[in-house]
């Protein structure tokens, strides 16, 4: 983890700025084992400081890959000579924004590194008992991968506060042949936040989860080509939560509100049924910080706290910056992030999830006489008006009630606050995902969740 | 420290040191200077200063990778111990290997100085420019972009290559906003060598902004039909990139999935198509002088005159496979046809223009579904609307088999060039 000897730099931050210094590493840990061969085998550091300053509206931000005080110190020179060049050609003469509660925030648990050795060894663990188990299989790939990201943050306005963001996971992607020779595909991620050892220790989980995946990919196989057009389905958990993420969450982030968003003229209005609600949580949902990848502080300093979008079918609020926050008269919540040490923070998502129901899976099915059950998602889009598109990797029909063949891969897509409004049943159980990335000029990692959810969607079948 | 020079020479010492004869490394600097406005006006500049180093060592058939960006003697050296300990650890794979020797180069490319003042001038202009001359347009995130790199690549065979390069780059995202009806993101960029004149008429931009002020006036489109679609350039281009990476890519070689693997000089497009990678061309900013594994980059066709010509094979995939490794890099570029895209058009009696996929990536199957974005219908042979949330259904090998034409326009926007692509049998579906 990093050594804080920054402490001393707070006395280089000027009177008339509003400043952050932070320091940074990230961290990767990456083995690839394809068809058995190892084809990368990558450790990654990347580590430097940047400083943020903002004069009058507008902010400079400079970085170098040094965690010193002596870095700090030029950082901070070069920030603010670029924050005068854009005061001085386009200047805002904007006021210093408030400042959020100050404090300091210590870490929430450690970034325990793993000998490469135990990451070749456990995928080629996974990847034997894939082939013994999946004898059909043309292709396989295991990935083990581990990013972490290390933060010590200085503020001249909000929090000061170390915090750290270790996340481990093992995907097994398999490939079977359908009958007309066609590849089919299908992958499955197992692990989450926190270390090699937090997940890793005993294989019984991946060994059920490819067990699971190898009866999905056959039956993905025999699948059928979805209908084409508009369709009662229930969607998984993890589809409730790409929708939760892609078609709610991008179209409330502040900036992209700012930017013209549908969002920007629903704030109190109804933009889905009474039963749904939708929150961006902090670092624990419902009592427990299980599936999340828990958020403590963001980069501008402040401390991070859940941020409630839905409620009840209404929408009640963005996800902002401190800048944002004070256009829109609100409390900031922690979402500002930057992804390496040289990235400005934005406004991201931490674990976006709609809340569960009270309604059974087992329900949500049998009230369908003719639909699909849609389960996985491969990944996810939408832009400012909401209007949303998933793909799905994996599928049921349902006919008269209970499930019938797999499908083959296919999309979904709507306008989020309108087909938001036709959900008419959500499930009691959540699944949440941790493994991916949100991409929004920089990546980052995010969370997100959901129940089963009943509601009309277009699919792009044939 | 940003002497890359000296960083690459403690770099050798250390393999020396620990006994290894077989390696491949790179070390380099970066210096980034970004403006960011949004619709309100400038509110970010970002001067970023790294430096960063990779290396791959192979050690009794095994190999093992590092990166980082920590120059000093003392990390480099412990990199060097971290990339044997991970070789150590892999299972012996002969495959792995670096290229032969393949000379000792220095490359100058672009504008390697940055013009500070020129870059926040056009920056402005261009958002200037949108404001003034879009007014049913809200200008999202906007950038102007300088960088200048620095790298030396050295391999254990005596290779060397030390590049010095730089380019500007422009982009805007935009999107309808008039009267409380608002559009999607919509958005275009260049890469440039060349600050002399305003961006706004170069690439894209103006295609993309007519766009998103037509995209204000939407209709839904009903039902489902089969009929053919116009991609433009910059959705030939994400065509172009599911057809290398589902087909043409060393992965799906070495996995043995990709449908196009044993068919090496058997027709799989229709004989318009023509796709080559150029590791230079006078419409592009950038240059690839050699590849990651240490060949000197040249020009690889991969489809010429719809018959499929070269696959893309990296060289462990080529030692696996008993393949020769294509030794390539740089730019994609399609060969533009004989019909301008009006006539394109014409010729359709209902169809679809795209101008974005909004979806996944294909399977190796090729099969395509998604959202068509910034779409028009076309009935008889004119551009008649918009529409709003119209999906396309396609498989890709399939769509190359059935183009119905290639413009002869093609856009150039500094990364490639590529022109409108016709294509027959694609499901459309609306509400």
């Amino acid at each position: 983890m990093l050594n804080d000897s920054f402490a001393r730099c707070k006395s280089l931050f000027a009177d008339n700025a509003d400043t952050v210094l932070r320091a940074q590493e990230n961290r990767l840990r990456r083995v690839v084992l394809q068809k058995g061969n190892l084809v990368s085998n990558v450790r990654m550091n990347s580590r430097g400081v940047n400083a943020r300053v903002t004069i009058e509206g507008v902010a400079g931000l400079s970085s170098l890959a040094e965690c010193t005080p002596e870095a700090a110190e030029t950082v901070l020179k070069a920030a603010t000579r670029d924050a005068m060049f854009l005061h001085n050609h386009a200047p805002k003469n904007k006021p210093m924004l408030p400042s959020p509660c100050a404090g300091l925030i210590l870490p929430e648990g450690a970034i325990v590194d793993t000998e490469q050795q135990r990451c070749i060894d456990l995928c080629r663990a996974v990847d034997e008992y894939v082939v013994k188990s999946c004898p059909k299989l043309v292709s396989r790939t295991v990935v083990y991968t581990e990013d972490s990201m290390d933060k010590i943050i200085y503020t001249s306005h909000a929090c000061d506060g170390h915090v750290v963001y270790p996340r481990s996971y093992v995907y097994v992607m398999m490939t079977a042949e359908a009958q007309d020779g066609a590849p089919v595909e299908l992958f499955q991620a197992f692990g989450g936040a926190g270390s090699f050892n937090d997940h890793f220790e005993c294989l019984d989980d991946i060994k059920k989860g490819v067990d699971d995946l190898y009866e999905k990919v056959l039956q993905k196989c025999e699948g059928v080509y979805a209908e084409a057009g508009a369709h009662t389905v229930v969607l998984g958990g993890m589809m409730a939560g790409m929708l939760a993420h892609e078609a709610v969450g991008h179209t409330v982030e502040a900036d992209l509100v700012m930017g013209g968003s549908v969002a920007g003229l629903m704030l109190e209005k109804r933009v889905g049924s009474e039963l749904v609600n939708l929150t961006d949580f902090a670092n624990t949902a419902f009592g427990s910080s299980k599936g999340l990848l828990p958020v403590y502080m963001d980069d501008e300093g402040v401390r991070a706290e859940d941020a409630v979008l839905i409620e009840n079918g209404i929408l009640k609020g963005y996800m902002n910056s401190r800048e944002t926050a004070e256009r829109y008269g609100v409390k900031p919540c922690g979402n500002a992030r930057g992804w390496t040490f040289s990235d400005e923070p934005l406004i991201r998502m931490r674990n976006t999830a709609v809340h569960p129901g009270k309604n059974t899976l087992e329900e949500l099915i049998a009230s369908v006489d003719n639909g699909y059950y849609l389960i996985e998602s491969g990944n996810g889009q939408a832009d400012l008006t909401g209007e949303f598109m998933f793909g799905v990797t994996m599928g049921y029909e349902i006919k008269n009630g209970r499930l019938g063949k797999a499908l083959k891969d296919t999309t979904v897509s709507g306008i989020a606050f309108e087909m938001l409004k036709t959900v008419d049943m959500i499930s009691s159980e959540m699944t949440w995902s941790s493994s991916g990335f949100c991409g929004k000029k920089q990546p980052m990692a995010v969370g997100m969740g959901g129940p089963a959810m009943r509601c009309r969607i277009n699919i792009g079948g044939r | 420290m940003t002497d890359i020079k000296k960083a690459s020479n403690l770099i050798e010492k250390a393999l020396k040191d620990n006994g290894i004869t077989k390696a491949a490394w790179s070390t380099g600097m970066s210096e980034t200077s970004e403006f960011n406005a949004e619709n309100e006006g400038f509110n970010l500049y970002r001067t970023l200063y790294d430096v960063h180093y990779s290396l791959s060592v192979y050690v009794d058939g095994r190999k093992g990778s590092v990166a980082g960006n920590d120059l000093s003697e003392e990390a480099l050296e412990n990199a060097v111990k971290e990339a044997a300990a991970s070789a150590a650890a892999a299972p012996v794979d002969e495959a792995h290997d670096i290229a032969p020797f393949a000379g000792r180069e220095t490359f100058i490319h672009g504008a390697v100085s940055c013009d500070e003042e020129a870059l926040f001038s056009r920056t402005k202009e261009l958002c200037d420019t949108i404001r003034g001359e879009y007014p049913k347009l809200l200008l999202g995130s906007t950038m102007g972009k300088h960088v200048y790199e620095h790298s030396l690549y050295r391999n254990t065979s005596g290779t060397e290559f030390e590049t010095k390069e730089g380019s500007y780059s422009l982009m805007a995202e935009f999107a309808g906003n008039d009267n409380g009806r608002t559009t999607g993101i919509d958005g275009a960029g260049i890469e440039t060598n060349d600050l002399s004149s305003p961006v706004i008429d170069k690439g894209s931009f103006r295609q993309h902004l007519q766009s998103a002020v037509a995209q204000l006036d939407q209709t839904e489109l009903k039902g489902k039909f089969t009929g053919p679609v116009i991609f433009s350039p910059d959705c030939t281009a994400q065509m172009m990139y599911f057809v290398r990476s589902c087909f043409l890519s060393g992965a799906v070689v070495l996995d043995g999935t990709g449908i196009w693997n044993d068919k090496l000089g058997q027709q799989v497009a229709d004989p318009a198509v023509t796709l080559r990678i150029v590791p230079a061309d006078s419409r592009v900013a950038g240059v690839c002088d050699y590849t990651e594994e240490g060949f000197r980059a040249r020009e690889l066709p991969l489809i010429e005159n719809g018959i499929l010509k070269n696959q893309i094979i990296d060289l462990y995939t080529a030692n696996k496979t008993g393949r020769e490794p294509s030794r390539c890099g740089g730019a994609m570029i399609m060969e533009a046809g004989k019909t301008p895209v009006a006539e394109l058009i014409r010729g359709i009696e209902r169809g679809l223009l795209v101008g974005a996929f909004s979806g996944g990536e294909p399977g190796a199957n090729g099969e395509l579904s998604g959202v068509a974005k910034s779409a028009f219908l076309i009935e008889n042979g004119q551009v008649t609307g918009a529409v709003s949330e119209t999906m396309i259904s396609t498989n890709i090998a399939n769509m190359l088999m059935n183009v119905r034409g290639i413009s002869s326009e093609t856009c150039e926007d500094g990364a490639s060039v590529l022109p409108y692509l016709a294509v027959n049998g694609v499901t459309i579906s609306g509400k």
